[in-house]
């Protein structure tokens, strides 16, 4: 048999050992890669940077933990760089267990920032879920507190708290800046009910897979910003000059991507060399 | 090694999914079925915790709060739909239903689809625009199957289309790519550092 025909008849699992090798190499000496900001992050950098100290930030958190991997270190770039603004953080969450991950990535910002460590109802709250929260962001258009029944995540009462008293309503005037974090259709109900008729601009931080997808609503102005999965996390992160976990992802990320490129062109060069199709 | 059960758990479940990979055995399909069940349990206990329980301790007791059993009486409506005679009560919950979904597009939809419609007249001022004009006619194009002979146009058009699709199909199918693996890199990091102690 020739090489040509060996490789025709390669049983596939040799071609999961080898996702899987290469899985374990970036897990372990992952190739540290600083991407160049792309227009779209730039962008969202821009909007945060804008936040005057004080301004308040609506952050709107769709998804779950199959995508906590691209996602949480996105989430937590940008409120980093919130907190080292000085900006007021509103979550609120789409699902009761993205408002777990919200409490979780916000609490560990805030012990790198005094202020939002031992600031909880004055720097940031979590509003947690409600049943029917698209309805819940729509109501939060005419009243936060009323909209979320006046209790936080944990069941705490909103009244008293200087960020719901100081920034009642989702509006431009009281909310600079609006993000979707998402893996799947979270964007669209802040476009509908908060950037299209509220003016507040929306910027996003989706998955990879769904950036396409957002591409027409940035390019018609319905979203101020997209970041874009691992790459667009690092992207963040070397802009706000704090490489860390989605530096080391979209390493491990590009080897894998340099290994399936490999693995196609050589499956279409034997392809085309045995003149068959397998 | 770790020697937190949980840690050696949830690696031992991983490994197993993993292993179908090589071949259909056992331990897959115990994994398999662990999951389907605990899925299931996970989702009733979750319903009930976040969605029923809070409504009916808090919202149900409150002063006029006999409107939130509204909902529940049209949800049980659709099950009616099993009980001969009486499945015509299942069609109420999903006329609401539906007439809420056009009432919600008709309120909300028009300003962000118009949105969509100026944001593609654009300046033909730079090679991004006339692509972007380009395979937004071509789009069209693909989709115009009301003609019966199409001319030589429309055809040429709809292929520059079909083209336009392919590629906006291929950047998804390489993020969706690149998503998939960035799960796997959680999964494998998970098993070499917390679970084999790699690197702590």
């Amino acid at each position: 048999m020739t090489l040509i025909a060996r490789l025709q008849h390669l049983d596939r699992r040799w071609l999961y050992l080898g996702v899987l090798v290469v899985t374990v190499v970036g897990s372990i000496w992952p190739p540290r890669i600083v991407p160049r900001p792309s227009p779209a992050t730039r962008a969202a950098y821009d909007l945060a940077q804008a936040v005057p100290p004080g301004g308040g930030v609506f952050i709107y958190i769709e998804y779950g933990l199959g995508s906590s991997e691209e996602l949480d270190p996105m989430l937590a770039a940008v409120l980093g760089h919130l907190a080292s603004r000085g900006a007021r953080i509103m979550l609120a969450a789409r699902s009761p267990e993205s408002s777990q991950i919200a409490e979780r990535v916000m609490t560990s910002v805030a012990r790198r920032f005094p202020a939002y460590e031992n600031g909880y109802g004055q720097t940031w709250v979590n509003l947690g879920y409600r049943p029917a929260p698209d309805v819940a962001l729509r109501a939060a258009t005419s009243g936060i507190g009323a909209a979320y029944n006046q209790v936080d995540y944990a069941g705490n009462t909103l009244r008293g708290m200087s960020i719901v008293d100081d920034l009642p309503v989702l509006d431009r005037r009281h909310f600079d800046l609006a993000y979707a974090f998402d893996s799947g259709d979270g964007f669209a109900p802040m476009i509908y009910y908060v950037g299209t008729p509220m003016r507040v601009p929306v910027a996003v931080g989706a998955i990879s897979m769904e950036v396409p997808v957002l591409q027409p609503y940035l390019a018609a102005g319905q979203l101020a910003a997209v970041i874009g999965g691992a790459r667009g996390a690092a992207e963040y992160e070397a802009l706000a000059g704090q490489p860390e976990q989605a530096n080391v992802l979209v390493g491990a990320s590009a080897l894998a991507a340099v290994y399936v490129l490999v693995v196609m062109a050589l499956g279409n060069a034997v392809a085309h060399l045995g003149g068959g199709r397998r | 090694m770790s020697g937190w059960p949980a840690v050696w758990t949830g690696a031992l479940l991983t490994l197993a999914v993993l292993s179908y990979l090589y071949q259909d055995n056992p331990a897959w399909r115990i994994t398999e079925h662990l999951y389907v069940g605990l899925a299931a349990g996970y989702g009733l206990g979750y319903t009930w915790q976040n969605y029923l329980r809070p409504v009916l301790e808090n919202q149900v007791p409150a002063p006029g709060g006999w409107i939130w059993l509204l909902p529940l009486v049209l949800g049980a409506l659709l099950y009616t739909r099993y009980i001969p005679g009486w499945d015509w009560l299942a069609r109420f919950p999903l006329g609401i239903w539906i007439g809420y979904g056009a009432g919600y597009v008709l309120a909300y939809l028009p300003r962000v689809v118009i949105g969509q419609v100026t944001g593609s007249m654009v300046d033909l001022a730079s090679l991004t625009n006339i692509a972007l004009l380009v395979c937004l006619l071509g789009g069209f194009a693909t989709f115009v199957f009301t003609l019966p002979d199409r001319p030589g146009a429309l055809r040429t058009a709809g292929r520059v289309g079909r083209y336009a699709i392919l590629i906006a199909l291929g950047v998804a199918f390489g993020g969706a790519v690149l998503y998939r693996f960035t799960l796997l890199y959680g999964q494998v990091h998970f098993l070499v550092h917390d679970w084999l102690g790699f690197g702590r």
